[in-house]
């Protein structure tokens, strides 16, 4: 396979994953025929209600849907994701994906200099609770400085002023709050030579007990039945991109969902944390930790450092996403937000793209799509936990990467030498 | 055969007997609805009108099985389905992160009605707000302040009077003369059924000693179980429970000390036989029943309404309609032998309120004022 040319590779990669869902989609149909529905019905229903626009039925629908035009009757075929409210659940899915984005670089700096941390989930609440705490808190001290009493009389270059410090302070308190929590991590590995898998688990849950803790007691706004935080200031909130942006151009594109600004952050630290592991002295010192740590010590590489450094920047990326979540989509935490997981997804989302960047920008938004197609797939009557099922045996052969690659190589030998043995094995013995 | 001759008529002496001692008991008392063959003969139940054409979608907080107002929702959507002949769509999300997700794809399908259970009330806010052509009916949501969308009709629950007939069962059944309430928080919300309780006790037994408890928390039923041990180590023998899933550990102590205990929201009487004497319930099921129902008849319209005993939205697992008799089946000898006097009771109160001659103490209504 060294004859592999670069492109060809990322064929092949694409290649697997593809058949890789296939597989899942035929193993599942087990499952869905146990269900009593028709598994092709029941894909389309998947793939339409993640990612595809209203009325979609068929998988063609994901790209060409018919549509009568109201006023003169005539239907037209058109390009859906670009139709009007086309691109709504598209728009969705990036909101949604967002913060997998994040928490997944989060986990590949982290992986890549060979620390399986999996603490992107405490990370994250903190991040969200710093932003969450700040983007209420500091506005109240910003006016109170500035003697302005009632917020809404408040004058319009103050405003601005604090429409580009606040949400600033709230990302950089989240960053560094995520960073000091991963941080324990590392320092325990370094030091102690504690495992950061195990570190991190218990590190998790002591996070979300915590924020669970802040919203219910500290800083709960209010008697409401469902604990939550007060919600942030005007000023603090990263405005999605339909009220903001884009509020006067009337993109129906955007409407109902809050993607904004986060999502640009998100696809630029990807940018950052590509440029900072393949294009810089540092990322190298930390990709050589992992990949050949004899070399890196030898070559006087500083172990340590590139370590922790790895566990900082993790940290930061996972408690950004946090901070996106509150004060760019929820603008307050509410009870339960802690326990919801978002962090273990995102870890979920790196090893599936197998800690590439561009695999993550294309990854996290597949399995944001896929979910939110498994909750949506109770308005055709399914139960969700059919949708789960399904994800589930994706991912498991989406995780099957060297079984699948190898029966790829097979059938490219066969293919080369024309040998007439068959030496594949039936992609049905997978799904046992 | 002496001796089978003896026992045949010994049985038929006794059966006789216990013949003629119902029979009395049926005439000086109580004739239990619930056993009365009258009442379901008029239970009929009717074809299935066709409103295909009519369509809502509920969504429901978490996932069902919560033996509560979840449980109870989606039972009332169910029979909706059945009875009404609507189409619906029954919805369960995982969690207050995905409720906005959920209701705005439910906006798309643009049914007659989306109906929310349990939704953060900002969440429905903002979505009322921004799509005015579409219905919603919300159950199970507190506004602070009071809202007025055209599209959104809000029905509360009043539970304080059904809280003071299941008040008046406790202060009929105890023998400590102590009985005591714990709470999920110390909010105007939950004070509606604790206050109402408290009065109910209060009303057959003037000297009865109320105790209160607040565990703090919905979801924590250890702690619901350590202050339930508490307060029947202080003399209670009989506590209401208005805390949610934190609740089950207030039921638990009871039947882990031989004490009693009453249900809350949904019918609990199942949950610990013989432990659980009666559920003080809010018919959720209902609301979303008569949500559904409007929607039907063309009578929907936005705007709050509070909902009460008088509607059928609030009552107890006796009432008909629900007819829980597990207590006489499991309870102690002694207690189910007052249970027709009980009931009878229950019944004067209910019509005493109902004509307005008791006022119960709305707490929700002191609060706001």
């Amino acid at each position: 396979m060294n004859e592999h040319t670069g492109f060809r590779r990322s064929l092949e990669t694409i290649g697997v994953a593809l058949l890789a869902i296939f597989l899942g989609l035929l193993a599942s149909s087990v499952f869905v025929i146990i269900a009593g529905s028709n598994p092709v019905d029941a894909y389309q229903r998947l793939f339409c209600e993640g990612f595809g626009a209203r009325g979609c039925e068929t998988f063609g629908n994901l790209l060409v849907q018919t549509v009568v035009n109201e006023d003169t009757g005539e239907s037209q075929t058109v390009f859906s994701p670009l139709h009007g409210t086309g691109g709504h659940s598209l728009a969705l899915v990036l909101e949604r994906a967002t913060p997998l984005i994040l928490t997944a670089l989060s986990a590949t700096v982290a992986f890549k200099a060979g620390l399986f941390s999996i603490g992107m989930d405490g990370q994250f609440v903190l991040g969200a609770l710093a932003a969450a705490f700040l983007g209420y808190w500091f506005p109240a001290q910003l006016y109170t400085l500035f003697g302005v009493t009632d917020p809404e009389l408040a004058p319009e270059a103050l405003k601005t002023i604090m429409h580009i410090i606040v949400p600033a302070v709230c990302l950089g308190a989240a960053m560094m709050a995520g960073a000091f929590y991963s941080w324990i991590a590392g320092y325990l590995k370094v030091k102690l030579n504690i495992n950061v898998l195990i570190s991190t688990i218990i590190l998790n849950a002591i996070a979300v007990q915590f924020v669970g803790y802040m919203v219910n007691y500290p800083l709960r706004s209010d008697m409401n039945n469902i604990a939550r935080t007060a919600r942030i200031d005007e000023t603090a909130w990263l405005i999605p991109f339909n009220r903001g942006l884009f509020a006067n151009a009337d993109i129906e594109w955007f409407s109902g969902s809050r993607l904004g600004v986060g999502f640009i952050i998100a696809v630029v630290a990807a940018v950052l944390v590509w440029y900072f592991l393949y294009r810089t002295t540092r990322g190298y010192e930390q990709r050589m930790v992992n990949g050949s740590p004899l070399f890196a010590r030898f070559s006087g590489i500083p172990g340590t450092h590139a370590m922790l450094r790895a566990m900082l920047i993790s940290g930061a990326l996972s408690g950004i996403a946090g901070a996106i979540e509150v004060i760019g989509v929820e603008r307050r935490i509410v009870d339960g937000f802690a326990t919801a997981g978002t962090g273990f997804d995102g870890v979920l989302v790196a090893i599936l793209a197998r800690e590439s960047i561009v695999g993550i920008l294309f990854v996290a938004p597949f399995i944001a799509g896929l979910e939110q197609g498994a909750i949506n797939f109770q308005f055709g009557n399914l139960p969700r936990q059919l949708g789960n099922i399904i994800i589930a045996l994706i991912i498991l052969f989406n995780a099957m990467e060297y079984f699948l690659r190898s029966y790829i190589a097979a059938i490219w030998r066969k293919r080369h030498i024309f040998s007439g043995k068959s030496i594949t094995p039936a992609p049905t013995e997978a799904s046992s | 055969m002496v001796l089978r001759k003896w026992i045949g008529m010994a049985a038929l002496a006794s059966s006789l007997l216990l013949a003629t001692s119902a029979v009395a008991a049926q005439d000086t008392a109580y004739v239990d609805p619930c056993l009365d063959a009258s009442m379901e003969a008029t239970e009929v139940a009717s074809p299935p009108a066709d409103n295909s054409d009519i369509s809502f979608t509920i969504i429901l907080p978490n996932p069902r099985g919560d033996r509560s107002f979840i449980d109870s929702a989606a039972g009332g959507a169910e029979r909706a389905i059945a009875e009404l002949g609507v189409e619906g769509t029954i919805v369960e999300t995982a969690g207050v992160q995905e409720h906005d997700a959920a209701i705005r794809r439910a906006v798309q399908d643009s049914p007659d009605l989306v109906i929310m259970i349990a939704v953060d009330a900002s969440t429905i806010e903002e979505i009322v707000d921004e799509f005015p052509d579409q219905n919603f009916a919300a159950q199970e949501t507190f506004f602070f302040e009071p809202v007025d969308f055209p599209n959104l009709a809000l029905t509360t629950i009043l539970t304080h009077e059904n809280s003071y007939l299941a008040g008046v069962a406790a202060g009929m059944l105890t023998r400590t003369g102590t009985v005591g309430s714990v709470g999920g928080l110390d909010t105007p919300g939950i004070n509606l059924f604790i206050v109402g309780f408290e009065e109910g006790v209060r009303s057959v037994c003037p000297d009865c000693q109320t105790l209160r408890s607040y565990v703090g928390d919905f979801s924590d039923p250890v702690t619901g179980k350590e202050q339930a041990l508490a307060l029947y180590e202080q003399g209670a023998d009989i506590l209401y429970q208005v805390a949610g899933r934190s609740g089950e550990g207030v039921l638990e102590a009871a039947a882990e000390t031989g004490n009693f205990a009453i249900g809350v929201d949904g019918n609990q009487d199942d949950l610990y036989p013989g432990n659980v004497i009666v559920s003080a319930m809010k018919r959720v099921d209902n609301a979303v029943f008569g949500f559904v129902q409007s929607v039907v008849d063309g009578s929907f319209e936005g705007g709050t309404q509070n909902y009460g005993m008088a509607e059928g939205y609030a009552g107890l697992s006796w009432d008909v309609g629900v007819c829980s008799r597990t207590f006489d089946e499991y309870g102690p000898e002694d207690m189910v032998a007052e249970l027709p006097a009980v009931r009878a009771a229950i019944d004067e109160a209910r019509a005493a309120i109902l004509a307005g001659d008791i006022v119960v103490t709305n707490a929700l209504e002191e609060a706001s004022s």
